[in-house]
């Protein structure tokens, strides 16, 4: 996407709080394009919510351009910046009820109290509440607290839309029930957002694009799929689903994102990998539900790379059955396969592993 | 956001400075009337007490400690500062030995009157001193409720002396700002918890020495915090001494407001004034000496 | 039995409390001029002197105008000061908030006597200027210190809303800050008020001959003689703080915002 169509483009921004040495953002830079819902990824405290809150004006960036529309907004303060935003704890006004929350922003747009008035309702309409209209916000459940503040931030028609862990709150039927409802109603009024997520199936589930933040950094940028089958590090690989990790030696570059690597448990292996990595600090990544297993004494010849060993944990999570194998001193890897009583393994069952090379992906180490 | 920051970045000025525009507003007003209202006149005070009461008693500006020689050198106010030492002290002790109870017993309490309780405790806080002062005077008078009714009974032929003395001053005020120290009690005691005397209760030790070895240690600080404010409290106390000393119990703070509307000697009553002070910070010295020892 | 004991000792130190407010209320109805309690023929003669004598009316009216005063202009100095070191981050902000505590950990009499100086030379006492500058400082802590408690426990994202959609610092306070932390601010001003009335030594100090309070009234009063007239006269002033304290609870809470 060149920078050019983009509707939010966010340039070497960097955070340093006072009084601590190391930056909380770090050079971060990141293009949304119009109508995009972008997840920022990143377990707590790598500085994914202190760049939406750059974003939003509601912290002074150290250094760098946030660029809305073309034009760099860090000097413009918070309530110009006409954004949008749900917060985390909602941030509902206590004291107001909630058509009077939703007209909050088109009130201090100067909008006649009647226009006003209508805009919320049809806000409220849009998220199935505004049979709740007089209510206060102490008197809803926190699912509709949540609706609510996505009705007051959008009802302003924002140029951005900022989520900050908007369904961390929620118990768990709610927050998938909720995904949807923002990724539709999100989608249909075209509103670029930009969301703060440590939830990596909200982000997969949600997001066009995720960036995954780690000690203010991004390691990655790049659509859901990408992230989880071609993850750029090792810390995507293990942050975004499940990950085993086999070391490698004797890493030969064959194409652009071709390799050839040696492996102690499946031989020699063609794979495909992170372009221009350091062939001395990688890993090779494979999926949990890519191993395929076979007991040892009914297996049969495969083409494919194989190695044996011994179950030593088994855990059942209902429709996903998962087994730890030992293959060496070194090597205990992860397999999940869907429930099936026919290849029910036990602790103790000496089985053999297979995986399709080219579901594989060598990743970078750092 | 620090002036360091501020100044290491240009481009954001306009936006910062207007956050220092706010906070300049924000602050003027509550600063300009502190200023006014209590740094000027603590300020003034201490220049104060540099200068020399002339012979004739007019004011002598100048840069000198006469005042406090006139003070320290005469022994009357070596008695005033006895007095003064004496009467924080015996409240402050007084206080402590009768809020104890009371307090241990507002923390453990599960009554349903448990709110009233306390609020009955700390009620005569939101009475004025004079009102309270002035029942004092009716119980503790020559003629008051304690000596008419012993009188009255034929315990005794002629008044006891309750008031216009240290002894009926003291009663008063430990009274007055026994409040005080509940409620630090009642802070300071929150940590306290039952399942620990019930530890060591279960291991064997009796009542007495739960109490010695477990309760009361843990107690300390908040004890230390209610005697300090007691005792800081009685001695910059001025009505009830007035009051129900009669003009015959002389303190610092009295003796304060006698040379600085009586004798006029404004030096002298600033250079008392800082003396008052001296003991006050000494207090609260030895105070967080104390806490620290208990805390650290 | 160290039960029973126990039991003793909190009654007779619950009586020592109350024994003054107990000793003040039988007197207020002193059917003598005695300073004892002698109810042998009750009468409501004190209440009806103590309500004709002219200088504790007027005393009245001035502690209770420089009480609403002192009230309000501690409330507009000091919250803005409070909203600054909740909401700001600047340096000496430690120094600020220590500042604006101090004047409690100094002794009414030394305060008093700074203010008598800088007072006499500009003729400021017996005013009411005079006063209300006075009570400024031993009020604005306890108003500051409830703000704080209500703005320190609020919800900041709240305020961050607002200014997200749309709102500028001002509105941001009028609409959300404000309404949410009145709490605080009405335990405040009620606090401010009941100490400036009830303020007897800075008064003292600065009254001179002119305006005096209440508080000052009283103490002058029974410098020179006790009867029960002033017994009469601090059961209704009891009896006024009991109702403002009673219907501030009812409102606010005051008890939650005292425990800070």
């Amino acid at each position: 996407m060149s920078i050019h169509t983009a509707h939010l483009s966010i340039r070497n921004l960097q955070k340093t709080y006072p009084k601590t040495t190391a930056p909380a953002v770090d050079d971060v830079c990141l293009d949304v394009a119009e109508g995009e819902l972008v997840a920022l990824l990143g377990p707590s405290g790598c500085g994914k919510t202190t760049t939406l809150r750059m974003v939003a004006g509601l912290l002074d960036p150290s250094a760098g351009e946030i660029v809305v529309n073309g034009k760099d907004v860090v000097s413009t303060p918070v309530h110009k910046r006409r954004m949008g935003m749900v917060f985390q704890s909602y941030a509902l006004f206590p004291h107001m009820n909630i058509a009077e929350n939703v007209s909050f922003g088109l009130q201090m747009r100067r909008l006649s109290r009647a226009e006003a008035a209508k805009k919320a309702d049809e806000a409220l309409d849009m998220v199935q509440l505004g049979h709740l209209r007089d209510r206060r916000p102490a008197e809803l459940s926190g699912g509709q607290q949540q609706r609510v503040a996505l009705a007051r931030a959008l009802v302003i028609e924002p140029t951005l839309l900022l989520l900050d862990e908007p369904l961390s709150n929620l118990d768990a039927k709610l927050r998938e029930a909720m995904r949807h409802e923002i990724r539709s109603i999100q989608q249909r009024l075209g509103t670029t957002t930009l969301f703060v997520t440590h939830d990596q199936d909200e982000a997969l589930d949600m997001a066009d694009r995720i960036a995954i933040l780690n000690n203010g950094r991004i390691e990655q940028y790049a659509p859901p799929s990408e992230v989880y089958d071609r993850p750029a590090t090792r810390f995507v690989a293990n942050f975004v689903g499940k990950a085993n990790f086999l070391d490698v030696e004797n890493v030969e570059k064959l194409g652009n994102d071709t390799y050839r690597v040696k492996t102690n448990e499946f031989g020699v292996l063609e794979v495909r990998g992170v372009d221009g990595l350091d062939p001395t600090r990688a890993s090779l990544v494979v999926r949990p539900h890519r191993l395929t297993t076979t007991r040892v004494d009914e297996s049969v010849k495969s083409s494919r790379p194989a190695s044996i060993g011994e179950v030593i944990a088994t855990s059942y999570t209902g429709n996903v059955q998962s087994y730890e194998v030992r293959l060496n001193e070194s090597a205990v890897l992860r397999v999940d396969q869907l429930t099936d009583t026919l290849r029910d393994l036990r602790m103790g069952d000496r089985v053999q592993l297979t995986f399709d090379p080219a579901e594989a992906y060598l990743v970078s180490d750092e | 956001m620090t002036l360091t920051q501020m100044g290491s970045r240009k481009r954001t000025t306009g936006f910062r400075s207007r956050r220092r525009w706010e906070l300049f507003g924000l602050l003027f007003p509550g600063l300009l009337g502190i200023f006014v209202g209590f740094v000027l006149p603590v300020f003034v005070m201490f220049r104060m007490s540099l200068n020399t009461h002339g012979t004739g008693g007019q004011l002598v500006e100048s840069v000198s400690l006469g005042a406090y020689r006139d003070a320290l050198t005469d022994p009357f106010y070596w008695e005033v500062i006895g007095n003064t030492l004496v009467l924080g002290l015996g409240c402050g002790a007084a206080a402590t030995v009768l809020s104890y109870p009371l307090a241990l017993f507002l923390v453990r309490t599960t009554s349903k009157w448990k709110g009233v309780l306390i609020a009955l405790a700390i009620a005569p806080l939101l009475t004025s001193a004079v009102a309270r002062t002035y029942g004092w005077i009716a119980i503790l008078g020559d003629q008051g409720v304690i000596n008419d009714s012993l009188m009255r009974i034929g315990v005794l032929d002629a008044p006891i002396q309750l008031s216009n003395n240290l002894l009926g001053t003291t009663i008063a005020l430990v009274e007055i700002l026994m409040p005080y120290a509940i409620l630090a009690m009642i802070s300071g005691f929150g940590r306290i918890s039952p399942s620990l005397e019930e530890a060591a209760g279960s291991l064997g030790a009796s009542k007495l020495k739960t109490f010695v070895r477990i309760t009361l240690p843990l107690s300390l600080p908040g004890v230390f915090t209610g005697f300090l404010l007691v005792f800081v409290l009685a001695i910059s106390s001025f009505v009830t001494p007035r009051l129900l000393g009669g003009g015959r119990v002389f303190i610092l703070a009295t003796e304060v407001y006698n040379e600085a509307t009586q004798t006029l000697n404004w030096p002298l009553a600033s250079a008392l004034s800082v003396i008052l002070l001296v003991v006050f910070g000494l207090m609260i010295a030895v105070y967080q000496r104390l806490i620290a020892k208990f805390e650290g | 039995m160290w039960k029973f004991f126990n039991q003793v000792l909190v009654t007779v130190v619950y009586l020592f409390l109350l024994a003054p407010i107990i000793a003040v209320v039988l007197i207020s109805f002193n059917g003598s001029a005695k300073l004892s309690i002698d109810l042998g023929s009750p009468s409501l003669q004190w209440y009806a002197s103590m309500l004709m004598n002219e200088g504790f009316i007027e005393g009245a009216k001035v502690s209770f105008i420089t009480a609403s005063i002192v009230a309000l202009v501690v409330l507009c100095f000091g919250v803005p000061v409070a909203l600054a070191i909740a909401r700001y981050d600047f340096r000496g902000r430690s120094f600020v908030s220590g500042l604006f505590l101090s004047p409690l950990l100094v002794p009414t009499v030394v305060l008093g006597l700074g203010l008598l100086l800088v007072f006499q030379p500009i003729a400021l006492t017996g005013t009411y200027a005079g006063i209300i500058i006075a009570h400024f400082g031993i009020t604005v802590p306890y108003v500051i210190r409830t703000t704080l408690m209500s703005l320190t426990t609020s919800d900041v994202s709240c305020e961050e809303a607002a200014k997200v959609h749309g709102a500028n610092s001002w509105e941001t306070f009028r609409r959300v800050t404000l309404p949410i932390i009145s709490p605080g601010l009405i335990a405040g001003a009620v606090m401010a008020f009941i100490i400036s009335f009830d303020e007897a030594v800075i008064s003292l100090f600065v009254a001179g001959a002119g305006r005096t309070t209440l508080p000052v009234e009283m103490f002058r009063y029974l410098q020179y003689r006790s009867d029960p007239g002033v017994a009469a006269l601090s059961v209704i002033l009891i009896a006024i703080s009991v109702v403002i304290v009673i219907v501030v609870e009812r409102a606010v809470g005051l008890r939650k915002v005292m425990n800070s």
